[in-house]
């Protein structure tokens, strides 16, 4: 090195060239390479010998790669919900982790509204987490986009389980062309709730006393509705109408189908969907019972505040009493009113994946059973209260069926004919039809467009989906 | 081709003496090339390695995502699968069949058109007030920004609650007055009108620059003005005014610009109800893109928006000598 001195101009040329270069090296693509240790693909031939009813023995052929037993595995599953579930969901994990020691859950709980998008952009970005749970709307579509590893040749090489194991009823939520992708992990049917104490005030029966008696129809419940309603003190029967959750099963139970057989026709623009909307925008405008169009997230709200009598929900009633409901004693569930079909309950099931973009595939798969199997969801009732029964064993058990949030919901669920609750296409997005229906049922709400021409309006642009993906 | 230049013409064409030039004669065109000297090379070599990072970074993170979402905006792709060629068929389904692009854009342009004046008009307003010599007019001045610094999502949700019709403190007043305040965020022909009021919520920054504007203006002039006889509105449209107008222009400009990428309140106040009355423009195309997965159609959206906004910034600027006056002109305003 000669004595030359490094003057101002070069010193900061030097720094200006050292940043240019840090910053070209962060926008380089990283490429890393690690060198982990795998056991060679592993051919393995499994008797399976299944219970009485089943006579034949399979053989199964499982080829999995599998990390060695003492290579650290952190397995990232990503779940909706609040912290307030955490707990709960990190007690069912617990007996996966003593099974397997080398592993870490890192769970990634987020909120519900935009859980979709996160996921969607984690699966393009190639970050998408092991474990998903996947909401019963989105099902259809996910599983239908190769988002998920297919579960039967796994559940077949387990002798710890079968696919018997949950309720045949939930499994088309997770079930795309006859191939399993997902686990059912909580099943509900909807139903209304109501304020026992605004009920009692009200002078006429209670939504559970004339279903008992047989008598929860379309017309009782408006009378119902205007006997719990006084405008003047602003109470009003109902709130949230607007949600399709709500006003959807009130065509189902009078036998309106949203597609036909085959899924390349949409029957929305008929009868039952066009009284159904018809009958929501009644109780607005013509008998009152509604207050003035808002969004859900005042329902629960006005709820808690008295200022409504009914409302939609699902029912998780302890745990909807204790978190959302600030612990909220005067709820009582009842059923949707009974249509000419009578009373047709609506069920959906969540489901938990193991994602096609895992890093382990097999350990991806023993912690999604490990959250739906029974197992889990007793540890949830154990720690949290309540219960979705989505297994039949759980399903099966008195003392669980008891606790099953209300025992007579429990026929419901295990009874397919009452029919699901979101319209199950893999042909179109879920999203996509809910922005439809979602766009022409606003204006019908406000009087914008009447009934028929929502319900057609609806219909027309579902058929030009379909008639696009075919 | 090199030649020197013959000595007197050298020096005619080069003054700087310090400096050497070569020159170069190529083809028919006679098109002189300076090579410029080594300090001149040094210069400009030592200019870009400091500008590189900038430059990596604007080329990396805005031109070429700017780039792709030009290229997908002529495919059909759901994030996840393969794009699909689909040519110009998102801006034909966009301009022809779909209601709902129209409806974004006319709630977008009406909101631009009664906001932006209000906004403008408002914080040259309070700059004016905020140009007073009173004891603590740093304290008000603070107090009137403080709002713009608060995030899009706090300012909605605190406006959510002012709204709402039963419980928000807006409609709590209006009851003491006896007025029956409406269903602001749930009524059709009043959430417009709550989201214009709550744009001027928002007022520092046009505020901020209007009141740099005003303390620019030489006291000379008011003080000639005064000797002339000059009343306030006459002060304030002969001489405040004319050379305001510049800052004017700037927040008219901006605020156009920002107008049109309103999303923030209507996500998360009303998610574009009642009925698409606030199906901003920008929401529309986040539905499209992250709610359905259409980004050929969300891109091809996006890059509508750039032209429109484009065309109606230049239209600014040409108009612009028509009414903006800057005080380095030799000519004053018509």
């Amino acid at each position: 090195m000669t004595g030359k001195r490094l003057g101002r101009r070069e010193f900061l040329r030097l720094m200006a060239g050292a940043a240019a270069g840090g910053a070209l090296a962060a926008c380089t693509p990283q490429v890393v390479k690690e060198t982990v240790i795998v056991e060679k693909p592993v051919k393995e031939t499994v008797v399976v010998e299944k219970p009485v009813e089943k006579v034949v023995k399979e053989t199964v052929v499982v080829e999995a790669t599998r990390a060695p037993s003492k290579e650290k595995v952190t397995l990232t599953w990503a779940w909706w919900g609040s912290i307030a579930h955490v707990k709960g969901a990190m007690a069912k994990v617990r007996p996966f982790l003593e099974r397997y020691p080398h592993a870490e859950v890192a769970p990634m709980y987020m909120a519900s509204d935009e859980y979709d998008t996160k996921i969607m952009t984690m699966f393009a970005g190639g970050s998408a987490p092991d474990v998903i749970m996947v909401k019963a709307q989105f099902a259809p579509d996910w599983y239908h986009r190769g988002l998920a590893v297919q579960l039967d040749p796994l559940l077949e090489a387990d002798p710890n389980a079968d696919r018997t194991d949950w309720l045949e009823s939930l499994l088309p939520y997770a079930t795309v062309d006859g191939k399993l992708y997902g686990l059912p992990y909580s099943a509900g049917p909807m139903i209304w709730q109501y304020n026992t104490e605004l009920a009692a005030a009200s002078g006429v029966p209670t939504p559970l006393e004339y279903y008992e008696r047989g008598e929860w129809t379309y017309d009782t419940v408006i009378d119902w509705s205007i006997a719990n309603t006084r405008a003047e003190d602003n109470i009003y029967a109902w709130d949230a109408w607007y949600n399709e959750d709500l006003w959807m099963p009130l065509a189902w139970s009078n036998g309106g189908e949203f597609f036909n057989d085959d899924e390349t026709e949409c029957l929305v623009d008929s009868g039952p969907w066009v009284d159904a909307i018809q009958y929501v925008v009644d109780l607005r405008y013509k008998y009152e019972v509604l207050p003035p169009p808002g969004g859900s997230k005042e329902m629960g709200l006005n709820f808690r505040a008295g200022n409504i009598a009914a409302m939609g929900s699902y029912p998780q009633q302890p745990y909807w009493r204790a978190i959302s409901m600030g612990g909220y004693q005067a709820v009582q569930p009842c059923y949707v009113a009974a249509g000419s079909l009578g009373p047709k309950c609506l069920f959906k099931s969540d489901s938990h994946c193991t994602s096609t973009q895992t890093q382990d595939v097999e350990l991806s798969y023993e912690l999604t059973k490990a959250l739906c199997g029974p197992e889990g969801e007793r540890i949830n009732q154990e720690v949290m209260g309540y219960i979705f029964p989505a297994t039949r064993q759980n399903f099966e058990d008195p003392e669980y069926k008891a606790m099953a949030f209300w025992d007579q919901d429990i026929q419901f669920i295990s009874n397919e004919e009452h029919g699901h609750l979101v319209p199950i296409t893999r042909k179109i997005p879920w999203a996509e039809m809910k922005a439809i229906w979602r766009q022409y049922t606003d204006e019908a709400w406000v009087q914008k467009i009447s009934p028929a021409e929502c319900c057609a309006s609806i219909a027309a642009d579902i058929n030009t989906l379909l008639k696009e993906s075919a | 081709m090199l030649f020197q230049l013959p000595e007197g013409l050298a020096e005619a064409v080069n003054p700087r003496e310090d400096l050497s030039y070569e020159y170069t004669l190529f083809g028919k065109g006679h098109t002189k090339v300076l090579k410029r000297s080594r300090i001149r090379k040094r210069e400009y070599a030592s200019a870009l390695l400091f500008l590189a990072p900038w430059i990596i970074g604007f080329v990396v993170f805005e031109i070429g995502p700017l780039l792709a979402s030009g290229t997908i905006s002529f495919f059909k792709w759901d994030l996840i699968g393969d794009p699909r060629w689909a040519g110009l068929a998102n801006y034909e389904e966009l301009f022809t069949r779909d209601a709902l692009f129209w409806q974004s854009f006319k709630v977008t342009t009406i909101y631009s058109l009664s906001s932006i004046p209000l906004r403008l008009a408002l914080a040259l307003l309070v700059a004016l007030l905020m140009n007073q010599k009173v004891p603590g007019i740093a304290a008000f001045r603070t107090i009137f920004y403080m709002p713009s610094v608060v995030s899009g999502v706090v300012m909605a949700m605190i406006w959510f609650w002012v709204f709402n019709s039963r419980f928000g403190i807006l409609n709590h007043f209006l009851g003491l007055m006896g007025i029956d305040g409406p269903n602001w965020l749930m009524d059709t022909k009043w959430v417009m009108p709550a989201f214009v009021v709550m744009s001027l919520w928002s007022i520092g920054a046009p505020m901020i620059t209007f009141l740099a504007g005003l303390q620019g203006v030489p006291q000379e002039l008011y003080d000639a003005a005064s000797v002339d006889g000059a009343g306030r509105w006459r002060v304030f449209w002969s001489v405040t005014w004319p050379l305001l107008t510049p800052v004017v222009f700037f927040n008219l400009v901006t605020g156009v610009i920002s107008s049109f990428q309103t999303f923030t309140a209507s996500y998360v106040m009303t998610e574009g109800g009642p009925a698409n009355s606030t199906l901003f423009y920008v929401l529309y195309l986040y539905r499209n893109a992250f709610k359905v997965f259409r980004m050929g159609k969300a891109c091809a959206m996006a890059w509508i928006l750039f032209v429109l906004v484009l065309v109606l910034t230049t239209l600014m600027f040409k108009s612009s000598p028509l009414w903006v006056f800057y005080e380095t002109e030799v000519e004053g305003r018509r």
